[in-house]
């Protein structure tokens, strides 16, 4: 390893725009509770997924605010689930004068890997308040099964 | 800023559950002639569980996520943050507090506040 030359401050203005940029990102991603891997999401909008495991099942909660039922679709093709969509802006009237819009629009797709023993023909989704719930049942020989050992 | 707009008061709030988590939601604002409009995203509460207070010009929003809605069994991965909803904004003169209206669907709460007769844009025939 050599030493680098450190220039204390940038000394072109494009330096400057882009850590104004930056920091303006890093506000919006706190503000608006984007995941980290913002940088590198190739839709303009990439909604927040939570990933459960119970007994029977693998349960997905998908938070889409706003999105209506008919405008999800969710694919399973050999052993991934996709989730996509597209979230619609809701504009009342052409005088609508917008002071903020933090909230995300646009098409969304998030895709996932299920394991292979899972029953992928009966997986089931609900949407309510806002948040899409898909559960996916394990097939039986991926329950963990209770066995009794009889000490002697 | 004008007297009577309606403003977004600083992202965080002095509010917190009792974890002492909050969760600063996403807000739209906008303006129509006779109205502001304030639309936030909501995912995961129920109606009930909001509540709007207005108090000394500071409109307060606070919603906790309902206990059933969260992922049940043991988490693989979680990007949800945790923590009640909270996030307050500045209402100004210009708005008539008896009239305001708020409506709830599919995770969006959207509160509309009626401006008073002064704020209203008002064409002046000319003679």
């Amino acid at each position: 390893m050599t030493l680098m030359r450190w220039t204390p401050a940038p000394t072109l203005p494009s330096d400057v725009l882009g850590m104004q940029r930056e920091i303006n990102r890093m506000f919006d991603s706190f503000f608006r509770g984007a995941t980290e891997d913002e940088g590198l999401q190739t839709t303009p909008w990439n909604p927040v997924v939570d990933v459960a495991e119970n007994e029977h099942s693998y349960v997905l909660n998908v938070e889409l605010p706003g999105v209506s039922r008919n405008d999800v679709k969710i694919v399973v093709q050999e052993n991934q689930l996709t989730i996509r969509g597209e979230k619609k802006q809701e504009k009342e009237s052409k005088n609508a004068n917008y002071h903020r819009v933090e909230r995300s629009f646009g098409s969304f797709q998030r895709t996932f890997s299920l394991p292979t023993s899972v029953k992928s023909d009966k997986i089931d989704a609900a949407f309510t308040d806002g948040v899409l719930t898909v559960t996916v049942p394990k097939a039986e020989e991926a329950r963990a099964k209770e066995i009794e050992v009889k000490v002697k | 800023m004008t007297k009577g707009e309606v403003t977004v008061k600083t992202g965080h709030s002095a509010e917190s559950d009792v974890n002492g988590l909050c969760r600063v939601p996403a807000a739209d604002v906008y303006e129509t002639p006779d109205a502001y409009v304030l639309m936030l995203d909501l995912p995961g509460v129920e109606k009930d569980a909001i509540t709007l207070m207005l108090d000394k010009g500071e409109l307060r929003v606070q919603a906790k996520p309902s206990e059933q809605k969260q992922t049940p069994g043991r988490l693989l991965f979680s990007e949800m943050r945790p923590g009640t909803f909270t996030r307050s904004f500045t209402i100004g003169d210009g708005i008539d507090t008896n009239s305001i209206d708020a409506h709830f669907d599919k995770g969006v709460l959207t509160v509309k506040l009626y401006k008073n007769a002064q704020m209203k844009p008002r064409e002046i025939s000319i003679n």
